[in-house]
């Protein structure tokens, strides 16, 4: 089934396309149509997903047999969870694309590219074949940033693909360093083969790949990109962007930099949470600063995506597990605030924080869904945000207790800058009345992540016991390489 | 057994909180009578707790899997301690909730008032029945929160939006402490579960106990308003005065006496040490302020913070059951007194004291409900606040000399600022203002009656075995020095008696000149009016140390970071127009080829693969 997931999107985008020719509102339907659908076969592979850690191949072919490339696909805890918060995303993406009425057949079909490539890449069993969806996905994003974003969208578009392409160069050459030792692109496979090599080589290889997904995460100082890429792109793609391609480098490394790496992972791992504890203070320090509220929320994804890695690296079963469920949660929080900003610029509210005003007294709906999404983000208990905290912090407490000691200080910058923007913004100030209550394809998505968000922070234990085997297979490999 | 059904007491005012939510707005006075019902729901079955805890003693429950591992396992625990929180929490809670009905009566807010109001409650009565610290630290967060909403209520008032950031940020400090300490517990012991970590605390290492104990004081100390932290509360008058009552005296600055109460075993005398003396500090400073402040609930919500440090103190020095004891006494005259004072702002629509005058004529009932109340809270025999207050100055007394003279101090002073503010509300000239006052409505008076009757009475209760009670609550009893001692309740009626005195000869027959003292003392007096600067402090590290940090570290983001990859990029832009045109172009047939492949690729193995 899980081919379905990248054909389909494919099918949808030249179909898209087409519909596009003839009338301006028929490619939403398309890509409503493929999203649903996409979403209905999302949540039969979370449910057919194992318990157990183990990946299940559901289809190999042998692709290019002479490299031994495989077009091998499948899909454990890990893969299903990201392909249904990709789904999920996908849904809200296309629903804030409702309102897109120029070139419509070509945005909607790169929107259902980057889909495809998204899909293959949380499934792909195979390095080159990861590597090929890595790449489709960042050509869709770039034309859709260059194409449909702001002001200073061909300077964001270009900084977004340059600096991908830079990490995308140097974990391939990490993947073919890799394949010359072992004649295999198989990820299955690789782990075993690659233990034999010297310890140079494998610091070598590690250190690419690693750089390549730091890039993507982003960690600071990889990280230009990312605030003039969230900020110029469309608010759907930058729902796609902070929630999901984000998760394609934390998914990156824990599948391939932790997964076929271990031993190497376990030797800089105190580097790396070092290196992301300061992605968490850096970024909560910018947000802090910002006076556009999507700059505020880019750094505010960057800084949350910190805390993802700290769990990654923490290098225990729980902090692990908060680390997956971090990627679910952040996609699920971040989604919905880009989605609120978006809905602010719709009713012709300006995102300049200083001129944002009383938006509780002119949009109350809207208003208390901000102040919902910002206390998610904030980490209050009973939402989502929380749980993966909490858990994160746990593990790194177990591992490194002074980093953790002073990641846990973060919380009170990020209740900080959200707080005062609250104030300033949401329940302070004043920008005239607005007329206009929340349309159905608002109200859909909206009510959607908070109910998940909402669902997920009060009762965390199935998704939690979901990932179980994955996160004891991860740190197993850890204890069992070094 | 009825303890079995403890779990539901928080329930019923979250379903009100979830239908006044989603239907409030189409009912009357916003779905309040909804929340009064369920609150009162909670009452009822919390008192049949109580009495089977009593009975039959403590109950735990198995609880259900949260995180999926056992150190996660959320349930329910009753026990004498919480007993005793449960009746606070939903008794007071309950005749708070019911004067609201007259006291928020008209505002258009009503709806969002009863919703949080029902979620506060909800969220303290799930703190006081947790077995898990998670759990707890999660219903604590949970009370942040509502607080957080309620403080800015009038949202549009720009200083109570600023105050409820201000009551958030400072309470999340204490809130990351706590954290910290769950992290501590959970390397140290594998388990969060309360009554595990009692067994396991005894084993291990002093030093640890000490660490993690401080830790989960330091939330306490941002959420009771102790010393350092104790900057929010006074702030925290800005919403509407039901609210300041309810976290006064009912939930919210309980929550962190409650925290030390319910982790003693894991606390050590070192750290014992510092929570007798920060309690003992803010209970001093606190009271010292109180004297010079000019606003109504300023000065009440001064007194909770000197009282509130009287009880952490209490816990410090080892008096167990007269901490709780005081808890229990102070939420009757506190709910009271600040519940008539609501009743007097509703009167002359001012919070400055210098506004009132001769109250007592035209809001007698108010007046003596006031009365009784700052009666009770001023230590003056036979009432409950004297009671409490002479057997923690019994325990003070048995630990440390020093810290007993503060406490005496802090008795005369308390007596002091709660008369002063009494004869200058209710005696003397009738004010303008006064002279429209009117007697609030029945359904706020019903509740002033029943608190009035809690507070002058709740103090017999130590005479039924309630300090017994309570201590059942540990396996160790502390050891409690002397006992009953005829001259410290000899000194502490004097003190009283003598702060009492002082303010009747200022403010009732003025032998004693107010403004001459404050000449006569004016360093002490801007100190005080300064709030010892800490408020000064804190603004000077938010704004100059916090803000300016962050505004350096953009300018290095913008200015560095970002500079070093444009300065790359204009260099390649420079080398010709024609290249990035060439550039783009060339994505675009990359993109069409790469997509056209792939697309081939997967139908080929769709169509190959199937059946696999």
């Amino acid at each position: 089934m899980l081919q379905y997931l990248i054909l389909l999107p494919l099918a949808g985008a030249i179909a898209s396309y087409l519909a596009g020719r003839q009338s301006s509102s028929a490619p939403r339907v398309v890509a409503l149509g493929v999203s649903l659908v996409t979403l209905g076969m999302a949540w039969l592979t979370l449910r057919a997903a194992p318990a157990q850690g183990f990946m299940r191949e559901q289809l190999t072919l042998r692709w290019i047999p002479t490299l031994d490339i495989s077009f091998a696909l499948g899909a454990d805890a890990l893969s299903a969870a990201l392909v249904a918060l990709t789904a999920l995303l996908f849904l809200v993406s296309v629903l804030a694309s409702w309102g897109v009425e120029h070139r419509a057949g070509s945005y909607h079909a790169y929107l259902l590219c980057m889909l495809a490539g998204l899909m293959g890449v949380f499934t792909a069993l195979d390095l080159f074949l990861f590597f090929l969806f890595w790449e489709i996905v960042l050509i869709p994003a770039f034309m859709l940033v260059n194409g449909w974003g702001g002001e200073n969208r061909k300077y964001a578009a270009m900084k977004l693909l340059i600096y991908t392409h830079l990490g995308s160069l140097l974990m391939l050459v990490g993947f073919l360093l890799m394949y010359a030792k072992v004649h295999t692109f198989s990820m299955l496979e690789m782990r075993q083969l690659l233990s034999t090599g010297s310890l140079e080589y494998r610091t070598l290889v590690f250190l690419l790949v690693f750089a390549g997904f730091a890039f993507k995460i982003p960690l600071v100082p990889f990280h230009s990109w990312l605030p003039d890429a969230y900020t110029q792109a469309p608010t759907p793609v930058t729902i796609l962007l902070a929630g999901v391609l984000s998760k394609m480098g934390a998914y990156g490394l824990v599948r391939v930099a932790l997964g076929i790496l271990p031993a190497e992972f376990a030797v800089f791992a105190k580097l790396i949470a070092t290196m992301a504890l300061i992605s968490v203070f850096y970024a909560a320090f910018c947000a802090l600063a910002q006076e556009d509220v999507k700059r505020l929320l880019a750094f505010s994804s960057l800084s949350h995506m910190g805390f993802l890695v700290l769990g990654v690296a923490s290098l225990s079963a729980i902090g692990m597990k908060g680390a997956i469920f971090q990627m679910v949660s952040h996609g699920l929080i971040i989604a919905l605030l880009f989605f609120c900003a978006g809905m602010l610029a719709s009713r012709g509210y300006s995102l300049r924080i200083s001129r944002l005003g009383g938006v509780l007294r002119s949009s109350p709906l809207l208003g208390w869904v901000i102040v919902f999404a910002s206390l998610a983000s904030l980490g209050l208990p009973g939402l989502s945000g929380f749980v993966a905290e909490l858990s994160i912090l746990l593990g790194l407490f177990s591992g490194f207790p002074a980093l953790a000691g002073i990641a846990v200080l973060s919380l009170a910058l990020t209740a900080g800058y959200y707080l005062w923007f609250l104030q300033r913004s949401i329940f302070g100030g004043d920008a005239g009345l607005r007329k206009g209550g929340v349309a159905l394809v608002e109200l859909v998505p909206v009510a959607l992540l908070v109910l998940l968000i909402t669902l997920l922070g009060v009762y965390p234990a199935p998704f939690m016991e979901l990932v179980n085997g994955i996160a004891g297979q991860l740190v197993n490999a850890v204890a069992g390489g070094a | 057994m009825v303890a079995e059904y403890a779990w539901l007491i928080p329930v019923f005012p979250l379903i009100s909180f979830l239908l006044i939510l989603l239907f409030g707005g189409r009912m009357r006075e916003g779905g309040g009578h909804i929340a009064v019902v369920a609150v009162g729901a909670s009452m009822l079955l919390s008192l049949a707790v109580i009495s089977s805890v009593v009975r039959f003693g403590r109950y735990e429950s198995q609880g259900i899997s949260w995180l999926g591992s056992e150190a996660f396992r959320f349930g329910v625990l009753v026990d004498p301690l919480s007993a005793v929180m449960l009746f606070v929490v939903s008794f007071v809670g309950f005749f708070i909730v019911l004067y609201s009905l007259g006291y928020m009566h008209g505002d258009p807010g009503v709806q969002r008032y009863y919703a949080e109001i029902s979620l506060f409650i909800a969220s303290m009565l799930s703190l006081v029945i947790a077995n898990n610290l998670v759990f707890m630290f999660i219903s604590w967060e949970l009370v942040g929160l509502c607080s957080y909403l309620l403080i800015g209520f009038w949202y549009r008032k720009p200083s109570a939006a600023s105050a409820a950031k201000k009551a958030f940020l400072v309470t999340r400090v204490g809130d990351i402490l706590f954290l910290a300490g769950i992290l501590v517990v959970y390397r140290e012991f594998g388990t969060l579960n309360l009554s595990e970590l009692f067994e396991l605390a005894p084993g291990a290492a002093q030093s640890v106990l000490t660490l993690a104990s401080l830790l989960l004081f330091g939330g306490a100390v941002g959420k009771s308003a102790q010393f350092p932290l104790h900057v929010w509360l006074p702030d925290a008058m800005e919403g509407p005065t039901t609210v300041s009552a309810l976290i006064h005296a009912a939930t919210m600055v309980k929550a962190g006496v409650y925290l030390v109460a319910r982790m003693y075993p894991l606390f050590t005398p070192d750290s014992l040490g510092v929570v007798a003396w920060i309690g003992g500090i803010t209970a001093f400073i606190a009271a010292s302020m109180a004297i010079v402040m000019t606003d109504l609930k300023r000065v009440i919500a001064y007194s909770t913070v000197s009282h509130l440090g009287f009880m952490t103190l209490a816990l410090g020095v080892g008096g167990y059951a007269a901490g709780i004891f005081h808890l229990l006494n102070h939420s009757f005259f506190k709910a009271l007194l600040f519940l008539s004072a609501g009743a007097v702002l509703h009167a002359v629509h001012s919070q400055d004291i210098r506004d009132m005058s001769g109250l007592w004529r035209r809001m007698p009932v108010t007046g003596t409900a006031f009365f009784i109340g700052a009666w009770s809270l001023s230590g003056l025999p036979p009432w409950s606040g004297f009671w409490s207050k002479d057997e923690i100055m019994v325990a003070v007394h048995s630990y440390s000399t020093p810290l007993f003279w503060l406490t005496a101090a802090t008795a005369l002073l308390s007596a002091l600022y709660i008369w002063r503010l009494f004869f200058i509300v209710f005696t003397g000239k009738e004010s303008e203002q006064a002279k429209h006052a009117h007697e609030a409505p029945r359904v706020m008076l019903i509740p002033l009656v029943v608190l009035s009757i809690g507070a002058l009475f709740s103090g017999f209760v130590s005479f039924a075995g309630f300090g017994e009670f309570v201590q059942s609550t540990l396996e160790h009893v502390p050891e409690g020095g002397e006992h009953a001692s005829y001259g410290i309740m000899m000194l502490s009626i004097l003190l009283a008696a003598a702060g009492t005195a002082l303010a009747a000869l200022t403010y009732y027959k003025p032998v004693i000149s107010a403004a001459g003292v404050r000449t006569a003392l004016k360093p002490v007096h801007t100190l005080l009016i300064n709030r010892y600067y800490l408020d000064h402090i804190y603004y000077f590290f938010a704004t100059r140390v916090v803000a300016d940090t962050a505004r350096a570290l953009r300018g290095v983001d913008e200015g560095v970071v970002d500079a070093a990859v444009n300065g790359t990029g204009r260099a390649a832009v420079k080398s010709g127009s024609l290249l990035r045109k060439l550039h783009t172009g060339v994505v675009q047939d990359y993109a069409s080829w790469v997509l056209a492949g792939a697309f081939v690729l997967l139908v080929i193995a769709g169509i190959l693969g199937g059946g696999a």
